[in-house]
């Protein structure tokens, strides 16, 4: 059900329940578009500074949350305490000027912080290193060239706790999931599934192939914000040693099948 | 806050028991759950009845209750389906507050009508706050009592707030308008379930968004906090297919994957999924998938936007104006009806 459409502009806005409504962006997932989604979702953010409210932001507009994914933001409101009406006219003009910033930017894409992963690839840490090398007919010097050559952008947090939905993986590292997912990955397992890499960052059973691990600890819940990266960020993996990642506090890795 | 020296052991922690509050927000972005009390017109109905706030830390009780020995006298309700209480083997009713003292033993049964059940304390649990709330994320492991159900052994502390005086507080009995919500849903051979279409209803057939506003489903044994997984007829996608990319899963959502099955997302789900969902259950509502078991049986019926709303602001007055009846000294009957015997213990309002 749309809420309210606007049909001479490029977003929607749906209902999703009595508490939230979908900012839709567009229908093909890209870096422009989540540049667009990252935009409209900090503008939102900077409404709430901490637990104060600026004060062009309606007093019947009670925005509890705003989740950015890779086309739309979510945003969970009280249906006790806003006024319907208030709130989309409020979402409706942040859209439109998130537009008018993009246009004026034309076409630059921001990005948040760049972060290095440092990655030990392939023997017990990446089990799955050599089969990714034969499926795509390469060598597994050439997959960790071509996995840790390029930045990847952070589209949205998800699935788990701190999870990076990470774009651009290569074409020539497309992997199908395994028929069998294994009942237990290790957090900080490196992998590829289909067209997608990441990293796992609570333990959890899962069906990609694992190339690598890194020490880094991408959710730590003593920390406010928990979560490493944030969408926006670049994620490059750069290969270590297994000693240097020792170092770094890598300890036994275990997958269980 | 001060942490008080320890009120309750636990004897027996019973199958699921875990420290909930009203949930974990602001952090949906970084993939964390909500969690939180899964029937919150219970939970918050039992908080209010012994003098706390709505959302004071509370122990959800998950088809059988736990055993606790009572290290410091405190004032104590029990709200949600119908269960059991003894203290130290004397039955108590639930939907009030009483006093239990050093030395009791509280017996938390099954139980026997609906599925979860709160017991909430005056002062309320105390255990970390993590990321603004103290509710138990059991999927990842952290939150509530050290991130788990509670066992054998454990030693819950009350927080040191001021409380009303136990006079006002104990012998207090939640009003008729609440229970009487109850006895109605738990007399429904199907529960009906009020629904906005959306966000993604255009991936499915009408013919789909019938079905799912008509028939009737029944709640397989895959259903916990995460989730309630429904058994019925298939809900068909149109040609756009059950897939999207992936985006936010709001709370009540009914995700239909390829199986055409659905799937209604609850307090511990993942914060966001690549399946289409065809609508979204009124906030108001989930209490009642909260208090119902595998086999129950479920239907949707499509409402307006308007009309969720609605019934959302209904519950919060319902419950910011609640007001609670003292009770009077209780008397003991046995009532004798053909061959079977019964214990009634009757309490007068006052």
């Amino acid at each position: 059900m749309i809420a309210e459409r606007r049909d001479h502009r490029s977003w929607r806005i749906l209902t999703a329940g009595d508490s939230a409504v979908v900012v839709s962006f567009g229908e093909i997932a890209s870096e422009v578009l989540n540049e667009k989604v990252r935009s409209f979702w900090n503008m939102l953010r900077n409404c709430y500074d901490g637990e104060e409210r600026q004060n062009y932001v309606p007093n019947e507009v009670k925005i509890l949350e705003a989740v950015p994914t890779y086309r739309d933001v979510c945003v969970y409101y009280d249906p006790c305490t806003t006024d319907f009406e208030k709130l989309i006219f409020f979402l409706d003009n942040l859209a439109q000027e998130t537009e008018r910033n993009i246009k004026n930017n034309e076409g630059q894409l921001n990005y948040g912080k760049s972060v290095i992963v440092p990655t030990v690839y392939g023997g017990k840490y990446g089990p799955d290193l050599k089969m990714v090398a034969a499926y795509n007919g390469l060598s597994t010097e050439e997959v960790v060239q071509l996995h840790s050559e390029k930045p990847y952008l952070v589209y949205m947090i998800g699935f788990s706790p701190g999870y990076p939905y990470l774009g651009g993986l290569s074409q020539k590292l497309w992997t199908p999931r395994r028929g069998n997912p294994r009942k237990m990955v290790p957090a900080g397992a490196v992998g590829i599934g289909g067209q997608q890499t990441g990293v796992l960052t609570i333990p959890s059973p899962s069906g990609w192939n694992y190339i690598g691990m890194t020490p880094l600890s991408f959710f730590d819940i003593t920390k406010d914000p928990p979560s490493l990266v944030e969408p926006g960020d670049l994620v490059t993996f750069v290969p270590i040693s297994e000693k240097e990642a020792m170092a770094m506090g890598l300890e036994g890795v275990k997958y269980e099948d | 806050m001060k942490i008080e020296s320890p009120l309750f052991e636990v004897l027996n922690g019973g199958p699921l028991t875990t420290v909930q509050d009203l949930g974990r927000f602001g952090y949906q972005w970084q993939g964390i759950s909500p969690c939180g009390a899964m029937d919150e017109l219970a939970y918050v109905g039992g908080n209010l009845l012994v003098g706390n706030s709505p959302g004071e830390a509370a122990l959800e009780i998950t088809l059988q209750g736990p055993t606790l020995r009572v290290l410091k006298d405190c004032i104590v309700s029990v709200t949600g389906g119908h269960v059991e209480i003894f203290i130290n083997g004397e039955s108590q009713p639930s939907w009030e507050s009483f006093r239990v003292d050093k030395g009791n033993v509280i017996s938390v049964g099954p139980v026997v009508v609906g599925c979860r059940a709160y017991l909430c304390v005056a002062g309320g649990i105390a255990v970390p706050s993590i990321l603004g709330s103290k509710s138990t994320d059991l999927r990842v492991g952290f939150g509530g009592f050290h991130g788990r159900k509670l066992l054998r052994g454990d030693l819950i502390s009350t927080t040191k707030t001021s409380v009303d005086p136990w006079s006002r507080l104990e012998g207090r009995r939640v009003p008729f308008e609440v229970l009487d919500l109850y006895e109605e849903f738990f007399s429904q051979k199907i529960v009906t379930l009020k629904a906005v279409k959306g966000p993604e209803d255009y991936h499915f057939t009408s013919k789909a968004l019938t079905v799912l506003g008509s028939e009737i489903f029944s709640v397989s044994a895959q259903s916990n906090r995460m989730g309630y997984r429904l058994e019925g007829p298939k809900i068909e996608h149109n040609d756009r297919g059950p897939d999207i990319v992936t985006n936010c899963i709001p709370l009540g959502a009914i995700q239909i994957p390829g199986s055409g099955q659905p799937i209604v997302l609850l307090k511990d789900r993942q914060t966001s999924g690549g399946y289409a969902k065809i609508g979204v259950v009124a906030s108001s509502d989930i209490y009642k998938l909260a208090q119902l078991r595998p086999g129950a049986k479920v239907s949707f019926q499509w409402v307006d936007l308007a009309a969720v709303h609605n019934m959302a602001r209904d519950r919060k007055n319902l419950l910011s104006e609640i007001k609670f009846q003292k009770l009077g000294p209780a008397r003991f009957f046995i009532i004798y009806l053909g061959q079977k015997k019964y214990n009634v213990t009757i309490k007068p309002w006052l």
